[in-house]
């Protein structure tokens, strides 16, 4: 998929664990786990809108499009 | 609370088919199956059983005894493959009951059972009329429902909803990979 998710970076730079994670934005950790490795077909903006909220940071940190 | 009335009203549906067809399958079809064998094996031993069992007009019968074995064979077929593509859909009412309606088993048996029925129905209509062709002289077709007719109608729905199934279980996919 051109679509690229950045979520591991980010949690990285803010020195937070996927637990914790889903934690805050209130889903389960397999689901987070499912969008971490690029397999979910879609994002709702309230889950967006939760990370982005969650890490302080823009949606196009989390997201990138790779043409490939 | 409204959700799982409605729930158990729409497994309360699914429990009378289930006993419904349960019960077609131990008292109709089972007993058919043995019936279709008996009358299979006589129709190659003594041709004139076959004529006692299908006594509709014995003076026409006993004309061409080739054409009853003939027909009885073609009924014979299409009674068994009717009986086999039954089971099959009693085995996916089991999927239904355990609420995995998209699952891939359930996709293939109903395409499977399309292709079956709706191939039946082709042979049987081709064969009934080349048999009236050929062993009465009678060139006949029959425009209007004829049970043939009806058994391809009916494969060709299994067959669609097979297809609906597919693309239902795709769009479930999408769903749960939604996050």
């Amino acid at each position: 998929m051109p679509i690229i998710v950045n979520l591991d970076v980010m949690l990285a730079k803010r020195k937070m664990k996927s637990k914790d994670l889903a934690a805050i934005i209130g889903i389960t950790t397999a689901n987070l786990s499912i969008l971490k490795s690029g397999k979910a077909k879609a994002v709702r903006f309230s889950t967006l809108e939760a990370i982005c909220e969650a890490l302080e940071c823009q949606p196009s940190d989390i997201l990138e499009y790779s043409k490939s | 609370m409204l959700s799982l009335n409605n729930n158990y009203i729409k497994m309360k549906k699914l429990n009378i088919l289930k006993s419904l067809v349960d019960f077609i399958w131990i008292f109709t079809c089972i007993p058919l199956i043995l019936l279709l064998l008996f009358v299979s094996v006589f129709v190659f031993i003594d041709s004139s059983i076959t004529e006692a069992v299908l006594n509709v007009d014995t003076s026409e019968v006993a004309n061409s005894s080739a054409s009853v074995i003939i027909t009885t064979l073609v009924l014979a077929t299409v009674l068994l493959i009717g009986i086999y593509c039954f089971y099959l859909f009693r085995k996916t009412l089991r999927y239904f009951q355990q609420r995995k309606p998209f699952h891939d088993y359930v996709i293939a048996t109903y395409h499977k059972m399309g292709n079956l029925l709706v191939a039946t129905g082709i042979v049987a209509t081709v064969l009934f009329f080349v048999i009236k062709l050929i062993f009465e002289s009678r060139f006949e077709i029959h425009l209007g429902l004829t049970p043939y007719v009806f058994i391809v109608c009916l494969g060709l729905f299994f067959m669609v909803l097979s297809e609906i199934f597919k693309i239902a279980k795709t769009a479930k996919q999408e769903n749960d990979l939604t996050i």
